[in-house]
């Protein structure tokens, strides 16, 4: 279909998918640091969790089981990049619920320690400290939606520009923030979740287990964080790269944080900073420097930080 | 009628690991639908009491018989099987939630996880109409004044199932309006069969809504009875129990000059604790002792007095809270003491500390106050309560103040300690300096006190001279019972007539 | 007896504070060299390349005179050492006063900026152009930390976050800076020119890096133990972040405290930033890669916050990273491997208790009191 016929509104509908694009592995990470957050629990390791999945990925479809058919090759991929992501998660967990550590502490150390690794066995496993890009490794499919010739507008939105459909993640994102907003609304284990973040002693006396919901807070965020992982070396590049999460997985954090532990607020935050980033490199090409418009999320994050403290002083 | 008391306690008796003796003994009978008032000073074990009945302590011997059979609670879930609930002083609520789903956390009604909102709401629709507490099912938790708060705790019990209620200090955190609507409701509950205890150090609550009574005094019954029969004089001597004489040599009084006006100080909080309207002198020379049970306005008079200018030099303050507001408990004794006083230039030039004299100085008040303390380097928490509170009085003093607010300076400290400090206010006193001690500890009220004045939900309540003033005698004003009419303690104010009523 | 000197011994060299410090280093040490194994041909050699690689080596050389070999490489052991004792002290100062500041990186790039930007355009005399771009570097650093101290006084905001977010525009900054408006059109990728001869630390050992800047280290660290022991705003801050309410209660000024705290804490990472500026690499690329303040927070938590062991517990780093590079010369092991070595010894460090050893001493003592009731 082409865009161009259709003038503003197709120009617009490309720069909303562009967005999404770009905020798609934001977006995943912060709903699991959203859920993390829910749960009582911070979870600052997202940047980690989202490099060990995909570098998890890259290399476990490189070193595949050979009579494994192709059309399975990149969902083996995104199980043991998810598996990954859950590991590190659960020694997150165990190491601040059981061992007592720092949370912050950890989730730091436990940063360190997924760049390191992941370099370390880049060049073990791969042979090269930069990149894996001699190896052909394959992405996740994209999603056509077929039937919608009528309707140029939405075809374009739900098949892109050349019609070949999303990447199911970035299908995926919105329907997973769908899901995970019934799952905490209207769900047993999602109100007993948030009954553990928010008053641990309600929660305990009401007799619920807090720490099995601590648990399931850490490893949910880390499952969510490892899709936006999958998405990075498995997506639109289909390769890994080190230092691959490029700090996305703090700029989660601070969605997180600006959209103040709302769904619908981390939602538009994460898009809001996806937009940044797109915008940025859609204005370079003007001579716009593109750091100014990095800089951009960082800031909304700052105001929305500092806003409501400065606005209780001076009322 | 020869049906079993839905609960009996058969000389139930805990000392705890520490050696320490909470309850002593205690026989008590609950008929089904009563509403039985446990009434007692703070100390008096009716907290231990109900941690046991609610399986959160286990009973080092004696029994709890529940219709008839005796039972064990090892844990809150056997006591809740049994029926058995508990409200507690403060209801912990999810504050994002609404009031039904409050009520139902932890045993939602739901279908393989999926939430039934609307079977949840209608459940506790029902369950407050029953109960006659009145309660909107989708008002949010965060939103509820503390007596709603407290009505979702009673919901939270029934709900479970209970038909035995503990109900600890309910009346403490609620105004008079919100009291007066949970008693209505309790009524309501007692005549659908459900049975009462009400943990209360408060009157009121025994002789408006209690059936029958238990007063505890040191861990054992020393009176029981029907509300009807009482009488609140009596009941406040059977409290308190005694008329003691004061034990330390006090030198006459020599009332100086006014150094601290207080006129109309009102402070109102979140929760139901305020001051309303207290109106205070203090004089050079005299102890103006705060009488009160705690939560009467106590901590935000002490504050407030601590933010006030006197006429002359500075007003000091030992605060309630020891560990929290008083002391570094990981610092060393040195950098504690000098927290008041280290720009002074004996102890400082120029942003630099002086070592040498900050030591000195540190050595000195451990040697002045007598405190059991290895050197200045030691951190201040492994001292005892006794000591820390010492050097709390010493960086306090150093700094020199006209008027010390002492707020309950003797709790959590062993005797020999307590002594030592209250002969300190009694020294301060005669170096004319002004102080305002306030304690939930009678005894020391009345030793020290020259003029005492009773704090009752942030107002004085009465006014009163200190030489000849018995326990008793407070003890009715403390508990709301009795009220001064217009009461301040200005220094020319009225003293409240403490005519003792026939017991 | 003999048994008694030991533990003597053993007591005066290793205090009980210090004891976890070292099992856990013990700890991953052994773990590394069990991951080496699972990757290496000659593990044991990897391994003591690793332990030993960075010293320097004595030898005679062909006119019979002795020469150290290797030193460039002990070189770069001391200045990461340099660089982490900085960026520890960075992190302590303000982790005293109870905040969680994770500023280090952002301040050390605007540093490195400020320095070099000013020893490019210092017009004046040349023995001044160090020490001026040395105190551009600290105020550059010193600003940005007390920016977030700021924000935190006034505003209530959270400072873990908020710096962060300064981190991410301190080098966005730095990078707009050096590809924009500090750019040596000469060079063959996006840098600033070299800085002149003047502003430039020469080499005390040949072909490193290492200058007098190897003082700023100890005197660093004397300087911060001195304030935080011997001055009033370092009494306040410790005050202040030992038990805040206290010391609002004695009317120390725990806002300003804390605002000290982070400032000073800035200043120190900017003159790491200044140390990598002038004394390393001499010129600014734009691509300076991130994460040294990361490494300076573990510093401080191997230090467990106490400036006078911060020195060892940075050279203990450097001295990995230099063994990592020797190691990664000289057999088939990649360097990375030191990044996991350091967070695993952190998280060792970190876990205030082990659950199975807690377990196994209560399974000890049912075995030992079979049926008996617990005390």
């Amino acid at each position: 279909m082409n865009a161009d016929l259709l003038g503003w509104s197709g120009a617009a509908v490309l720069a909303l998918l562009a967005c999404l694009r770009a905020a798609t592995p934001v977006l995943y990470a912060a709903l699991g640091g959203l859920l993390s957050e829910l749960g009582g629990k911070i979870n600052v390791a997202l940047e980690g969790l989202m490099l060990v999945a995909a570098f998890s990925g890259v290399i476990a479809t490189i070193f595949a089981p050979p009579g494994l058919a192709p059309a399975l090759l990149p969902w083996w991929g995104a199980g043991a990049a998810l598996l990954a992501a859950l590991l590190l998660a659960a020694l997150l967990a165990l190491l601040h619920l059981e061992c007592r550590a720092d949370l912050i502490v950890a989730g730091i150390a436990l940063n360190l320690l997924a760049a390191g690794l992941t370099v370390f066995l880049l060049a073990e496993l791969a042979g090269d400290k930069g990149s894996t890009a001699r190896f052909a490794t394959p992405a996740l499919p994209s999603l056509p939606i077929g039937g919608l010739d009528g309707w140029p507008l939405l075809d374009l939105l739900l098949n892109g520009e050349a019609g070949r459909g999303h990447h199911v993640l970035v299908l995926g994102a919105p329907l997973l923030a769908l899901g995970l907003w019934l799952f905490l609304a209207h769900t047993r284990p999602g109100a007993w979740l948030r009954a553990a973040g928010e008053n641990p002693d309600a929660a305990h006396a009401a007799g619920i287990p807090v720490r099995r919901m601590q648990y399931l807070a850490l490893l949910g965020s880390g499952l969510l964080a490892g899709l936006g992982g999958v998405y990075l070396s498995m997506g639109y590049l289909t390769l890994f790269q080190a230092d691959m999460s490029a700090g996305r997985g703090f700029l989660a954090l601070a969605a997180v944080f600006v959209g103040r532990r709302s769904l619908r607020g981390v939602c538009g935050a994460a898009l809001l900073f996806g937009a940044a980033g797109v915008l940025a490199t859609r204005l370079g090409a003007l001579d716009v420097p593109p750091q100014l418009l990095t800089m951009v999320p960082p800031a909304i994050t700052i105001a929305v930080l500092a806003l409501p403290g400065w606005r209780r002083r001076t009322s | 009628m020869n049906v079993s008391p839905r609960l009996e306690l058969r000389a139930l008796a805990k000392r705890y690991p520490n050696g320490v003796l909470a309850n002593d003994g205690i026989d008590l009978r609950l008929a089904r639908g009563e509403i039985h008032a446990l009434i007692g000073e703070n100390g008096a074990g009716k907290s231990t009491m109900v941690k046991m009945l609610y399986g959160l302590e286990q009973p080092t011997s004696g029994s709890i018989v529940l219709d008839g059979r005796a039972v064990r609670f090892d844990a809150p879930q056997d006591a809740i099987r049994a029926g058995v609930g508990l409200v507690p002083q403060h209801v912990q609520l999810v504050p994002s939630f609404s009031v039904a789903r409050n009520v139902v956390l932890g045993a939602e009604p739901a279908r393989w996880g999926w939430l039934r909102r609307g079977a949840a709401r209608q459940a506790v629709r029902d369950l407050a109409r029953r109960s006659g507490l009145a309660l909107d099912p989708d008002a949010l938790a965060g939103t509820l004044s503390l007596g709603q708060q407290q009505r979702v705790g009673i919901l939270k019990a029934l709900y479970r199932g209970a038909d035995l209620l503990l109900l600890d200090e309910p009346g403490a955190v609620l105004g008079p309006d919100e009291a007066g609507a949970l008693y209505r409701a309790l009524r309501a509950l007692a005549d659908t069969g459900v049975s009462v205890v009400l943990i209360t150090h408060k009157i009121a609550d025994v002789l408006e809504v209690a059936d029958r009574y238990t007063v505890l005094r040191d861990g054992r019954v020393v009176a029981t009875g029907c509300s009807r029969d009482a009488s609140a004089a009596g009941l406040a001597g059977q409290i308190v129990g005694r008329a003691l004489a004061p034990a330390i040599d006090k030198a006459p009084l020599r009332r100086g000059a006014v150094l601290l006006r207080a006129r109309a100080l009102t402070r109102t909080t979140g929760s139901a604790e305020c001051l309303d309207g207290v109106s205070l002198d203090v004089a050079a020379g005299e102890i103006l002792g705060i009488a009160g049970v705690e939560g009467n306005g106590q901590g935000l008079l002490a504050r407030a007095l601590a933010g006030l200018q006197p006429r002359e030099g500075e007003v000091g303050l030992i605060p309630q809270d020891r560990l929290h507001d008083g002391v570094a408990p990981t610092l060393s004794i040195a950098d504690n003491v000098i927290a008041s006083t280290y720009r002074r230039p004996s102890l400082s030039r120029r942003g630099w500390l002086r070592r040498a004299p900050v030591d000195a100085l540190a050595r000195a008040m451990i040697a002045d106050f007598g405190v059991a303390a290895q050197g200045p380097a030691q951190p201040i928490g492994a001292l005892s309560g006794g000591n820390m509170q010492k050097l709390v009085l010493a960086r306090v003093l150093a700094a020199g103040p006209r008027v010390l607010v002492a707020s309950q300076p003797t709790r959590g400290v062993d005797i020999g300690a307590a002594r030592a400090l209250r002969e300190r206010l009694l020294a301060l006193r005669a170096a004319d300096a002004g102080i305002v001690l306030i304690s939930a500890d009678l005894d020391e009220i009345l030793e020290l006190s020259d003029r005492v004045v009773v704090l009752y939900r942030g107002a004085i309540a009465g006014h009163f001279a200190g030489p000849g003033l018995d326990a008793r005698m407070l003890a009715g004003y403390m508990t709301g019972a009795r009220r001064q009419p217009n009461a301040a303690a200005c220094i020319d104010s009225p003293f409240a007539a403490a005519a003792m009523e026939p017991a | 007896m003999i048994a008694f000197t030991g533990r003597a011994l053993f007591d005066l060299l290793l205090p009980p504070a210090a004891r976890r410090t070292a099992g856990a280093v013990a700890v991953a040490l052994a773990a590394a060299l069990a991951l080496i194994a699972c990757v290496s041909e000659q593990p044991l050699r990897a391994w003591l390349i690793l332990l030993t690689g960075p010293l320097p080596e004595l030898r005679q050389g062909a006119d019979g005179a002795w020469h150290w070999q290797r030193l460039v490489r002990f070189g770069t052991v001391l200045e990461d050492t340099i660089n982490l004792t900085l960026l520890g002290l960075a992190v302590l100062i303000p982790f005293r006063a109870r905040q969680f500041a994770l500023g280090a990186d952002g301040q050390l790039f605007l540093g490195a900026l400020a320095g070099v930007a000013f020893g490019l355009a210092w017009p004046g005399p040349g023995w001044l152009a160090l020490p001026l771009a040395c105190c551009a570097a600290m105020l550059a650093g010193g600003l940005w930390g007390g920016a977030a101290g700021v924000l935190k006084w006034r505003c209530g905001a959270n400072e873990m976050v908020v710096s962060l977010m300064l981190n991410l525009i301190a080098i966005e900054c730095y990078r707009l800076a050096v590809s924009r408006w500090l750019r040596d059109p000469g060079a063959g990728f996006p840098a600033t020119p070299f800085l002149p001869p003047a502003a430039v630390f020469d080499p005390l050992i040949a072909h490193t890096g290492v200058g007098w800047m190897l003082l700023a280290a100890p005197l660093a660290v004397l300087a911060v133990a001195l304030l935080l022991g011997r001055t009033t705003l370092g009494y306040e801050i410790r005050v202040s972040g030992a038990a805040p309410a206290f010391a609002r209660q004695a009317g120390l000024p725990v806002g300003r405290a804390i605002v000290m705290s982070m400032a000073l804490g800035g200043a120190l990472a900017g003159l790491a930033g200044f140390h990598v500026g002038h004394a390393l690499l001499k010129r600014l690329p734009v691509d300076l890669a991130p994460g040294l303040g990361f490494e300076g927070l573990l510093v401080a938590l191997l230090a467990r916050h106490q400036p006078r062991a911060i020195l060892g517990a940075a050279l203990f780093y450097a001295w990995l990273r230099a063994g990592g590079q020797a190691m990664e010369r000289s057999t088939d092991v990649a360097r990375e491997i030191v990044l996991v070595l350091q967070a695993l010894v952190i998280v060792l460090v970190m876990a205030e208790r082990w659950p199975w050893r807690a377990r196994g001493r209560h399974w000890l003592g049912r075995m030992r009191a079979p049926g008996g009731t617990s005390a």
